[in-house]
């Protein structure tokens, strides 16, 4: 199931704040990075993608 | 077919614009429409820079509204006895004129009273008071919109502006899949298209734009209605209401969870800016990097202290202290007892001085004669009686002798 931009960024700043309070592991912290710049990635590629769709509503 | 009359259309047949302007401005100049009064409903109504007040008449907002538009300039404005608004009903005296630079007909108003509230407005109140009171505009219901929308449905007229001016913004911003709904948004019955779009597009989109672009007070009056009001308040999917400009308010403003000035500023609403949101993931990805950043230079640094603790000339130093404290206690003992020991010193001296003093034989350096019987010494006559053999001690030797009389100095 793909999230949606809000719940990835809403993510993206839990591990933010978790890694700015400075109270974590190395190693976890490492798994932190990593995830975050996956979200980074993540969120950038929606915001590249995202395309003007227009749809006509079709009566049922 | 050519016209008729005295010649003006020239030898051609075919009028200028003018030579017609001054036949519509013959026909205006007919008595029924100089100095009248008429009576009907302001709507429209500005109060321009120059003083000048525009406005229409209307009447009849059910069937096919009729609609005047009236000028009153400002020396005449200026003896109003009352502050004119929209939806009063009013009567006005004055003179329909042809106003040939703009080639439309005005009713030139002289003079204006009032005649009571107007219809469309008085049918706007009441409903106003009856949706409310079905708790249509209760601020309990309002819904938040979604902060990032993936399907923005459109409620409006299939090729209006507020269509274009809509997916402009959007495209803009942040695009999306737009789901239109499209609808008649004026004329009379179009109430019942409105409502049945916004029906239709509930709970298929993020969040629902209705609206249209700018008009008159007649023009956007099906926003007013109750079943299109009803359809906004019944929607599960948020509401955003977008009719006409900025000073435009219409009931279904009450009921939508968010009244937006115009339709654009609807679209800059419901979806966010991708510019800003470009601008907010490249402000985490620093906040990221500097945090881990921090981590690791925290690591490093402590990693690095430990070290310089543990170094050998560290302990090298700790230790030479701890040698120079020991030595240095250690003096410190050996003068206080050695001060110690000279005061005993000084003391037993003083005692030798003392003892000396006492010395038993000092008497008898002096030619006293110690007596001692069975080595002990005799220090009165009663502890001597006749016959006893005693020692006599001098400075210089000894002798024996024997006692042949005790005599006491007193009576014992």
């Amino acid at each position: 199931m793909t999230l949606t931009y809000e719940e990835n960024l809403k993510e993206l700043k839990e591990i933010i704040r978790t890694l700015e309070s400075g109270a974590v592991p190395l190693e976890e912290m490492l798994t932190h990075y990593e995830r975050g710049m996956e979200l980074i990635k993540i969120c950038e590629k929606m915001l590249e993608s995202a395309e003007l769709k227009i749809v006509l509503l079709q009566e049922p | 077919m050519r016209p008729m009359g005295d010649g003006d259309s020239g030898d051609s047949g075919i009028y200028s614009v003018s030579s017609l302007t001054a036949v519509i401005a013959s026909l205006l100049d007919d008595r029924r429409i100089k100095n009248i009064w008429v009576e009907g409903e302001i709507t429209n109504y500005t109060h321009h820079r120059s003083g000048h007040r525009y406005f229409s008449l209307s009447e009849d907002p059910g069937t096919r509204p009729s609609v005047i538009r009236c000028a009153m300039w400002k020396s005449y404005g200026r003896e109003l006895t009352f502050s004119p608004v929209n939806g009063m009903r009013v009567r006005v005296y004055g003179s329909v004129d042809l106003y040939e630079p703009g080639g439309e007909y005005k009713f030139i108003a002289r003079e204006m009273e009032e005649a009571g509230r107007g219809e469309m407005y008085r049918l706007v109140n009441q409903w106003k008071q009856i949706l409310e009171e079905e708790g249509h505009f209760a601020l309990s219901k309002k819904k938040a919109l979604p902060r990032y929308p993936q399907v923005v449905g459109v409620v409006t007229a299939e090729n209006g502006a507020a269509r274009r001016d809509i997916e402009q913004v959007i495209a803009r911003r942040f695009p999306v899949t737009l789901l239109l709904s499209p609808c008649s948004v004026q004329g009379s019955g179009s109430e019942h298209g409105i409502a049945e779009a916004i029906r239709s597009l509930d709970g298929k989109a993020d969040v629902i734009i209705v609206g249209r672009g700018g008009g008159s007070f007649e023009d956007l009056f099906s926003f007013n209605h109750p079943e299109v009001v009803r359809a906004v308040s019944a929607c599960q999917t948020p509401v955003v209401s977008a009719v006409g400009h900025e000073v435009d308010t219409t009931l279904i403003d009450y009921a939508a969870d968010v009244r937006a000035p115009t339709p654009s500023a609807a679209a800059e609403i419901v979806v966010p800016d991708k510019k800003e949101l470009k601008q907010e993931i490249l402000t985490l990805n620093q906040r990221i990097s500097e945090s881990t950043g921090r981590y690791f230079h925290r690591f490093h640094s402590d990693i690095e202290d430990f070290r310089l603790r543990l170094r050998p000339d560290r302990l090298r130093v700790q230790i030479s202290r701890d040698q120079e404290y020991i030595s240095e206690i250690s003096d410190r003992i050996l003068m206080l007892v050695s001060r110690e020991c000279e005061g005993k010193r000084l003391i037993l001296a003083a005692e030798k001085t003392r003892i000396t003093g006492l010395d038993p034989y000092a008497p008898v350096r002096r030619g006293y004669v110690l007596v001692k019987k069975d080595g002990m010494l005799v220090k009165s006559v009663g502890s001597l009686c006749p016959d006893d053999e005693v020692s006599l001690s001098f400075i210089d030797g000894s002798a024996q002798a024997c006692i042949h009389e005790v005599t006491y100095d007193t009576d014992i």
